[in-house]
């Protein structure tokens, strides 16, 4: 088994709803984005290009920033996933400087911090406490324990932090927050050992291609059908 | 007991009082440096890898004349062997602040990734520190062992690797055209012979200085030879675009260097670190300037740095860090030897 996905370029209309689902889903600080997009343009009017090309941890098999990690805190985990302990997290960085899709972030102040205040958002309303003490929760009112089961909700100052590819959700059988969000249908999500998948029949039918794919990295994010119009 | 340098060192307890401030805030307030997710590593790291780099140099030198026997550095083994502890002292005292808790340098010790350049140079680095702790606890109870001259060459060989190795921690990232490559450990490794001889130059006094001047005369040379080759190189290849003027006076530097060191011994030292620092800075913060992937608290794809105060206050406080270390040792085991 190894998880991988396909995005489909031409399917995308950049709505960033993937880039909200995952941050509703996976509570990331108010600065990080586990899933988020690269906007390339170019060119001289008339010819001018534009991609927007939606990009998160590309769970590389030879992935640098494992090799990278002195501790083992970002290791490859079941299914060909590459995940993170913060645990084991000594805050080096040398996951961030060797990960060549720059999609790995550092906290590099104390994360969730506003939940902790005592002043409503609005006049009257609820903060982040009262909220809590009304519902009897705990942590954030923000953060979702379902994803709390597999990577802390409440991060520590001085730790990195990256998409696991909603590991908590795939071990449920379910999609990551966004694939699921995706209202065009863009992101697929599958077994890349398993030839009959989804992902495996389109990475064959449009030659679909990692970024970067001449680092040898054998990323597991793979793009399909690069949007390149043609002028007649 | 008599204490040389006074100014030197209340100038030093001035500076860890300075950047021990900044060093306090970064470990249990917030964050102070400039940092961010592009530029990842900045001053403090830099601060870290002179000073490493230069006690690198101190302990290649020290332990391969004290295997050929060469008369001006066995007179001054204890000046040697504190310098290059001091240097590292001073070293990790610069990394804890960079890494945001001086308890994380032995965390990393206790999780092992042994494919992990930077795993490999914090060990041998510690390595390092307890050999050369060993070789002066040695000299500080006048012990002589048979295995002396195995500690001796083991001091050699774990520096020497420890040099080559920081290189490939830039070296190894394959996708910043900046850092990746073998030249990355060839750099650092001249560098630390440079800077250590430069550092003995500039902390010795007396005419035997014949074997370092020598050596510096060598090594500047080579140190000459291999930037204007990588500068050569980086000419004609697709890297970020960076300003020519500054490898050209890196190189000038270091030409002046050689040219004067046999004239001007102290004076050519002092330029040559200036220069060795300002190649290392270069290398550390070149390799970052062109920004990977997404990132949200910017727009754009190349950034530039500018070092903030509490980066420059780390600087200085390991520099005063490791001029107060060496002091104590140097002025402290005769005194303690003088008890005995």
């Amino acid at each position: 088994m190894k998880y991988g996905m396909v995005i489909d370029q031409q399917k995308c209309v950049g709505c960033t709803a993937c880039v909200f689902a995952c941050k509703a889903e996976n509570h990331t600080p108010e600065k990080i984005n586990w899933c988020d997009k690269i906007i390339k343009q170019g060119g001289r009017y008339p010819d001018i290009q534009f991609e927007y090309i939606s990009t998160m941890c590309n769970h590389c098999d030879d992935a640098p920033c494992v090799k990278g990690c002195p501790t083992q805190a970002m290791h490859k985990a079941e299914g060909g996933l590459t995940l993170h302990d913060p645990d084991k997290c000594i805050g080096c960085k040398a996951c961030m400087v060797n990960c060549p899709y720059g999609v790995i972030s550092f906290n590099w102040e104390k994360p969730h911090q506003r939940w902790q205040s005592d002043i409503p958002i609005v006049t009257g309303g609820f903060s982040g406490q009262s909220m809590l003490a009304a519902t009897g929760g705990v942590g954030s009112p923000q953060s979702n324990p379902e994803s709390a089961n597999q990577y802390p909700s409440i991060r520590s100052r001085g730790t990195v932090e990256k998409c696991t590819f909603c590991a908590h959700r795939l071990k449920e059988g379910l999609n990551p927050a966004c694939v699921d969000a995706c209202p065009s249908k863009a992101r697929i999500v599958g077994d890349l050992d398993d030839p009959d998948s989804d992902v495996s029949k389109l990475i064959n039918q449009y030659d679909g291609q990692p970024l970067r794919p001449e680092l040898g990295t054998n990323a597991k994010v793979f793009y399909i059908r690069r949007y390149t119009p043609q002028r007649n | 007991m008599q204490i040389q340098h006074k100014s030197l060192l209340a100038i030093s307890v001035l500076g860890v009082l300075f950047g021990g401030f900044f060093a306090i805030e970064e470990w249990f307030f917030h964050a102070s440096f400039a940092t961010t997710d592009a530029m990842i590593w900045t001053l403090p790291l830099l601060s870290y890898i002179f000073l490493a780099l230069a006690s690198t140099g101190v302990s290649i030198l020290y332990a391969y004349g004290s295997l050929k026997q060469i008369a001006s550095i066995e007179k001054h083994k204890l000046s040697l062997l504190g310098l290059a502890l001091g240097l590292l002292i001073g070293a990790f005292a610069a990394l804890a602040t960079e890494m945001g808790s001086p308890l994380h340098l032995f965390w990393l010790l206790l999780s092992p990734n042994f494919i992990s350049p930077i795993w490999w140079m914090g060990t041998l680095y510690s390595i390092e520190l307890g050999l050369l702790a060993v070789k002066l606890l040695m000299l500080l109870l006048d012990k002589k062992s048979p295995l002396d001259i195995y500690l001796t060459y083991l001091t050699l060989a774990v520096a020497a690797l420890a040099g080559l190795v920081l290189g490939s921690v830039f070296g190894t990232v394959i996708g910043r055209e900046g850092f990746s490559g073998l030249d990355a450990s060839i750099l650092t490794l001249i560098c630390a012979l440079s800077t250590g001889v430069a550092m003995i130059l500039l902390t010795q006094s007396g005419d035997d200085r014949h074997f370092y001047i020598s050596a510096a005369r060598w090594l500047f040379a080579l140190l000459c030879l291999f930037v204007t080759l990588k500068w050569l190189y980086l000419m004609r290849a697709h890297v970020a675009i960076e300003p020519q003027w500054l490898h050209l006076t890196q190189l000038l530097g270091v030409l002046l260097a050689w040219l004067s060191v046999k004239a001007l011994p102290r004076i050519a030292a002092a330029l040559l670190l200036v220069c060795v620092f300002s190649i290392e800075f270069a290398f550390v913060i070149q390799g970052q300037l062109a920004v990977l992937g997404p990132k949200t608290s910017w727009f754009g794809s190349v950034v530039n740095y500018q070092a903030n105060l509490a980066e420059m206050g780390i600087f200085i406080f390991s520099i005063s860090v490791a001029i107060i270390a060496v002091n104590i040792i140097v002025q402290g085991v005769p005194y303690l030897q003088s008890r005995r």
